[in-house]
């Protein structure tokens, strides 16, 4: 089953109960932490019925039932069986919205970009998934030349978690836009091997997992080996956001990287996240041109 | 001089579409540029058509012909791209030079290992 979670009633409950013990769960250091927590506990268990106690919680980012949809799938995948409880009644709303919690609620507003799996090859369908999403009248007016930015940014990021997740369970991405912030995040997470993991893999060690997630965001810096080269998707997608004013964060396994404001900071959280979420969000008042100055001239490519 | 035939490989024809984002669908345009070169021929890449485009489609598609062709082989048989917009042309130049760094790199890595292992063998 990876479809997403129902809701249980506490009081017939006889259920293991696992509490989220965090009042908020943002899109930050704090926010993942909490996250890989959650992942800790339900992985200590297969073929149980476990209950999530959301009582603590306060707010959650909508955008952020992908990555909970990556932990409940995994902990399903073990063979467990998975329900909501005492959930507040405005998260459950917004976690209904975007298809994180089971049950219909309309998305008056059209801000929610559902959150949607995918399996690794399906880059096409996500293309057109996000195409679709992002071209609503409610969805932001952004420039043309954003509007191709953050396409080609998010094209990337699947095309990354494809090619380097290895992951049990399909990729899950979703969105929301803050019109009154002037804001768009988008989310990607996958249950895979983590960053550091596919550079292991690729005989390429990391003490610490930030530190691999600090070099693979650098452009050119790729674990591929062999016939095809690699190395862009990542530092394409940072250059951006710097540009942009954006913030993009990155938690894989207990590494946690975030660029915002053009300014990089790297973190060890205490649990550990099952794969890499990458999370964008751009500011969509921007009117900067991305063309570059100088063209290109087609007869010096080769 | 007998001047080269350019064959026309049209990406989005090859695709089935303008979303170019799947690695596996560059290889399937690699198979066609290489069919091309292989045969002395010259391709002659068109973008018409072509919406979304990956570096990793790019790199499959055209970034590996750097580690099987020689770049002045490369620069013979293929022609200048047409039907472009100003963004594809960017990606392409951005995964071409990325490639020419990644296999002259390899290349040297591979000396520095034959070196070690001539070494070893005296």
């Amino acid at each position: 089953m990876q479809g997403p979670i129902p809701k249980g009633r506490a009081d017939l409950s006889d259920r293991l109960m696992i509490d989220i013990c965090a009042y908020e769960i943002r899109a930050d250091m704090r926010g993942f932490d909490a996250l890989a927590r959650l992942h800790t506990e339900l992985a200590r268990f297969s073929d149980e019925k476990i209950g999530i106690d959301c009582q603590r919680l306060g707010w959650i980012d909508a955008q952020l039932g992908a990555c909970l949809l990556t932990i409940v799938n995994l902990s399903r995948a073990l063979g467990n069986d998975i329900q909501i409880f005492n959930i507040a009644p405005r998260i459950q709303s917004i976690l209904q919205k975007n298809k994180t919690l089971l049950g219909s609620r309309a998305d008056v507003h059209g801000t929610t970009i559902p959150i949607t799996q995918f399996d690794r090859d399906d880059e096409v369908k996500f293309s057109d998934f996000t195409r679709s999403r992002l071209m609503r009248r409610e969805m932001p007016r952004m420039s043309d030349g954003l509007r191709g930015k953050f396409f080609e940014g998010i094209d990337e990021l699947f095309a990354n978690s494809a090619l380097w997740s290895n992951s049990p369970i399909p990729v899950f991405a979703g969105g929301q836009y803050f019109p009154r912030l002037d804001r768009l995040s988008f989310i990607l997470s996958d249950g895979g091997q983590g960053i550091q993991g596919s550079l292991a893999a690729a005989g390429r060690q990391f003490k610490a997992p930030e530190d691999a997630i600090d070099w693979a965001m650098e452009m050119n810096n790729s674990a591929r080996q062999g016939d095809i080269p690699g190395g862009l998707g990542l530092g394409i997608l940072k250059d951006f956001v710097t540009m942009n004013g954006g913030c993009l964060l990155v938690c894989s396994h207990s590494g946690y990287w975030e660029a915002r404001n053009g300014h990089v900071t790297k973190h060890r959280i205490s649990g550990i996240y099952p794969g890499t979420a990458v999370s964008l969000e751009i500011n969509t008042s921007d009117t900067k041109s991305y063309h570059m100055q100088s063209s290109i001239n087609p007869h010096e490519i080769w | 001089m007998v001047k080269m035939k350019a064959i026309r490989i049209s990406i989005s024809s090859i695709v089935g579409g303008g979303i170019c984002v799947a690695a596996s669908d560059g290889q399937a345009v690699h198979r066609e540029i290489y069919k091309v070169i292989s045969s002395g021929e010259r391709a002659e890449i068109s973008f018409f058509g072509v919406t979304r485009m990956t570096t990793a489609f790019l790199n499959a598609a055209v970034g590996q012909l750097y580690g099987e062709f020689d770049e002045e082989t490369l620069k013979k048989h293929l022609a200048p791209p047409v039907d472009f917009e100003e963004w594809h042309l960017r990606r392409l130049k951005m995964v071409v030079d990325r490639a020419k760094a990644y296999f002259s790199d390899r290349k040297r890595i591979e000396e520095i290992f034959d070196s070690i292992k001539h070494d070893d063998d005296d």
